[in-house]
């Protein structure tokens, strides 16, 4: 085999096989401590899984009233919620897989979804 | 153009077949659903809860999630503080001085709760519900200000409630001191974690973490990588490091960012120094790590009253496993057991002043 040309299935593999590395390089050591989506729930109950690098607003109704979300550049954050403590738009950005943000008061939690999350969950 | 000359004239060699079906094999590999996380969450404890179970099925998960879910409607309900159960009747029972019958359910709350008082140098206590509920901090609103009035608190504090005035016999109990007033608001919620992940071990889980409101205990591991904890950064925005669990081990935090509230731009928190009547000075969080999460819970608060001139002091006295102690201007205190272990997140690298060891 050693010697001979190389055809064009080969090549097409190799440029497959390529792609194949490429591709695990990204997924595995590239962004991957960055979330690409996030799961909004409220009282518990999945509402949207939206996409994190698409940049906007979402207007989530919980048990007090509108929790209002801003993602941005594949973050996103509790902009107002009509809670007491505001602990939600304290918290600020999150962005790593398996991050949480919740507005327990008005039942609306925000979690960042990952092929790899960077933690299993969070202490606070 | 590549797609088009190739099926044109692709000869099919044995290397390219051969080459093909390792590839797809490949393919096919990377599809298939390896045994995740079973993830679910509501809300019970006036908090978010999470339970993460790994190498389940669905259903098991799914049981598992709802017996813990019910566990823990039933122990918030007996043991909140200022809703109508269990706790506020026998609040109003203890004022009277008479000697009345517990429920059996209440009872290693309040016996585990007095020893745990009675390590910390009655730091974590109990007893302080007039205290708490005075300041506004038992409620579901928070409080918006002005602080109670000085005589108001000092009153409190010079009847000197403790669970030492509790006399425990059988299910009998009474208070010898009729300012007494249950609030397991520091204890509660590492309790329930502890008898949610006893409760999973039964039905034999062996993989899992349950995590109510920042309060978390973990089992066992994800997978053949250890479960890895965030830990959220007390001032500013997202994580001041993080850290892998051992096979059974909690996490608990205290911090006077939870409960808060602003008064003519003073912060007032939730932890009171049952010594002082005010809230605890000069520490911002404390991070307690133990296998149990009742007594991390427990831990954490005494610690942070503690303050940086006393913390070690405390930790060992009530016999946790690991502390770290962010204090005001910063610093971070720490035991050295957990110096190979947190990764801190934050840049620059905050000072960390290691302690002697614990045990």
């Amino acid at each position: 085999m050693l010697g001979q040309k190389l055809t064009a299935g080969d090549r097409l593999l190799l440029v497959l096989a390529l792609i194949l590395v490429a591709t695990l390089y990204v997924v595995y050591w590239g962004q991957s401590i960055y979330g690409n989506q996030a799961v909004i729930a409220i009282a518990g109950k999945h509402w949207r899984t939206i996409d994190l690098y698409e940049d906007g607003f979402y207007e989530v109704k919980g048990a007090l009233g509108i929790s209002q979300l801003e993602v941005h550049d594949g973050k996103i954050r509790f902009v107002s919620s009509p809670c007491d403590t505001k602990q939600c738009i304290h918290t600020g950005w999150i962005q790593h897989s398996g991050e949480i943000v919740a507005c327990v008061p008005n039942t609306v939690s925000v979690r960042i979804l990952g092929p790899d999350p960077r933690f299993d969950t969070m202490n606070f | 153009m590549l797609n088009k000359a190739a099926s044109a004239k692709l000869p099919v060699t044995k290397f390219f077949r051969r080459g093909l079906f390792s590839f797809l094999c490949l393919l096919l590999i990377s599809c298939s659903r390896a045994p995740g996380v079973y993830y679910e969450q509501f809300l019970g404890f006036g908090t978010l809860i999470e339970v993460k179970i790994w190498g389940v099925d669905e259903k098991t998960g799914r049981q598992a999630v709802a017996a813990i879910t019910d566990d823990i409607n039933y122990m918030h309900q007996t043991w909140h503080a200022w809703k109508p159960g269990g706790l506020s009747r026998i609040n109003e029972l203890l004022s009277t001085g008479e000697t009345f019958t517990l429920s059996p359910s209440i009872l290693p709350l309040i016996r585990d709760g007095a020893r745990l008082a009675e390590l910390s140098g009655d730091r974590f206590n109990p007893a302080i519900g007039q205290l708490i509920k005075l300041w506004g901090f038992a409620a579901d609103e928070l409080p918006k200000g002005p602080p109670p009035d000085k005589e108001a608190i000092q009153r409190l504090v010079d009847q000197k409630p403790v669970m030492r005035d509790l006399v425990l016999d059988g299910v009998q109990l009474k208070s010898t001191n009729p300012a007494v007033r249950l609030d397991f608001g520091a204890f509660a919620k590492g309790y329930a974690v502890d008898l949610a992940i006893e409760h999973l071990k039964e039905m034999g889980i062996a993989n899992a973490i349950v995590n109510a409101g920042g309060n978390l205990r973990t089992i066992g591991k994800h997978g053949e990588r250890a479960w890895r904890v965030g830990i959220r950064n007390p001032r500013g925005e997202g994580v001041l490091g993080s850290v892998d669990t051992f096979a059974d081990e909690s996490i608990v935090t205290s911090g006077d960012y939870e409960r808060y509230y602003e008064y003519q731009g003073k912060r007032y928190h939730h932890i009171l120094d049952p010594h002082s009547g005010y809230p605890a000075q000069g520490v911002t969080s404390v991070t307690v790590f133990d296998s149990e999460a009742g007594r991390a819970d427990a831990a954490s608060t005494a610690i942070f009253i503690a303050g940086v001139d006393k913390w070690y002091e405390v930790a060992k006295a009530m016999g946790v496993g690991g502390v770290m102690v962010v204090a005001a201007d910063g610093t971070i205190y720490m035991t050295p057991n957990l110096k190979e272990r947190i990764y801190f997140d934050i840049k620059p690298i905050p000072q960390v002043i290691y302690s002697e060891p614990l045990n």
